[in-house]
């Protein structure tokens, strides 16, 4: 134990040097690094429409109407259709009683609630709303943003590396761009094209990254291995365009449906940061 | 100037260490009389009688008190009313008229609402604490992030470090109970001015 304990401490002591002026410890940058820096792009397409209420959601809800129906009054509309009830009534059994002649000249309102509830009733056929489940669910289409409007959804894009089909964020490598963002940007834009619209959030990055290259890659890309910035964008408008063959496909998921495209691990970073809530 | 002044301004001098018996200017140093100011010769008080200015000042408030009993005659003593804070006065009148009847809840009812409440508090007091934890840690990979892109690159580091002054005004539209509907054009409503002129 105590050998393992040893030179991980003094690993750490190693790379954190007391700075002089402030006593605070610095992060050295003077150790040559030979990681390889890259930005991917996580857009996201926030909720549309509300989430379906769970149970107990449900039943708190259904408390608070009843007991907002109990502490109401009746509105001026109630209180007009129960007047109207009383005055049929009282006509009725007028006619009832033979008394025809003065029941015609009192009495008749020029329009009244139960009219305007069907004019109301009316209204309200003539505009036609829009459906919770949209056309890309029922036909299951993964390409649309438009699917699962009540979820949040992430872009994620397949590519073909190293003669395998691999589903990622899009992503691309530092290029001495001013800013890592640029790279994020221009790398969100030759992969999905100028169609898709979004907007990547700050100048940090919201997330890393990091695997090692394999053993025989290293020399050759001269490469440990590749730290990849992840930046999250808001989704605008429009789709991805694959007119430029960057990409072979893309999908629209969700955050459970992740897991069956990308690696355990990199779900497992996507996960905590991009939040359902 | 007489003598005795002059001692009485030695005297005063002294303590500064001016005491000469003899000096050029005209008068001792360091002590500057100022000049007398010319003066405009006192007004003569005009003697005002206190019964007069009784009955003048009494004069006025009848006269106001007068307008006013006017004024009132024609407003009433009714205040322009704030009809955000009066409401509508008929439901305020009839408000026992317009209680919906129900029937007194059963003691089951009672009991399964309070519990109700019991677990809601539980439920909403379990997202938050989870909604927190979730949002500290993104926050703490973020910061992460940051660490090792300063590993990297300094220079890249300090800019992202920067704020993105796009992002500080921020709208978003809810979600909505239904989709918006695609080319919906909304219908020109009517204005009408309801409020009264007084």
């Amino acid at each position: 134990m105590i050998r393992y304990v040893i030179p991980r401490l003094s690993k750490r002591i190693k790379s954190q040097k007391v700075c002089c002026f402030c006593a605070k410890t610095h992060v050295t940058t003077t150790q040559p690094t030979n990681w390889k820096i890259a930005a991917a792009v996580c857009v996201e397409r926030y909720p549309v429409i509300t989430q379906d209420l769970t149970d107990i959601e449900k039943r708190y809800q259904d408390m608070c109407s009843k007991i907002d129906v109990e502490n109401s009054l009746l509105s001026v509309h109630e209180e007009k259709i129960e007047s109207e009830k009383k005055k049929m009534k009282a006509k009725k059994e007028k006619e009832e009683k033979g008394d025809k002649e003065e029941q015609s000249s009192k009495d008749i309102s020029a329009v009244t609630a139960f009219d305007k509830e069907d004019h109301w009733e009316k209204e309200v056929k003539e505009y036609q709303i829009p459906s919770r489940i949209t056309e890309a669910d029922k036909k299951n289409d993964m390409k649309s943003p438009k699917r699962k409007l009540d979820r949040k959804l992430v872009l994620i894009v397949q590519e073909m590396i190293n003669g395998k089909e691999i589903w990622k964020l899009p992503d691309g490598y530092y290029n001495n761009e001013e800013t890592l963002k640029e790279t994020a940007e221009n790398a969100l834009q030759q992969r999905c094209g100028t169609t898709l619209k979004s907007n990547i959030f700050g100048n940090a990055p919201h997330g890393l990254f990091k695997y090692k290259l394999p053993l025989s890659v290293r020399e050759t890309e001269n490469a440990e291995g590749v730290k990849i910035f992840i930046y999250k964008a808001e989704f605008k408008d429009g789709n991805v365009d694959l007119k430029d063959k960057e990409i072979l496909d893309y999908k629209w998921v969700t955050l459970e449906e992740l897991s069956e495209y990308v690696t355990p691990q990199f779900e497992k970073t996507l996960k905590e940061f991009v939040l359902e809530f | 100037m007489s003598l005795g002044k002059i001692s009485k301004v030695s005297r005063l001098c002294c303590s500064c260490g001016v005491t000469r018996q003899f000096h050029t200017n005209s008068k001792p140093l360091l002590f500057y009389a100022t000049p007398n100011l010319s003066a405009e010769p006192m007004k003569r008080r005009k003697k005002v009688d206190l019964s007069k200015v009784i009955q003048s000042t009494q004069l006025k408030i009848r006269k106001m008190e007068r307008e006013m009993r006017k004024r009132e005659e024609k407003f009433g003593r009714t205040l322009k009313p704030v009809e955000e804070i009066t409401g509508n006065i008929a439901i305020r009148r009839n408000r026992d008229k317009l209680r919906r009847e129900f029937e007194p809840l059963p003691v089951e009812e009672i009991e399964r609402r309070a519990l109700l409440v019991k677990e809601w508090g539980h439920y909403k007091n379990q997202q938050h604490f989870t909604e927190e934890k979730a949002l500290q840690k993104a926050i703490n990979v973020q910061t992460k992030a940051l660490n090792e892109l300063r590993m990297e690159s300094e220079e890249l580091y300090q800019k992202a470090k920067q704020i993105h002054e796009g992002d500080i005004i921020y709208q978003f539209n809810g979600p909505t109970e239904t989709p918006p509907a695609d080319d919906f054009d909304s219908p020109d409503g009517q204005y009408i001015d309801t409020s009264r002129k007084w």
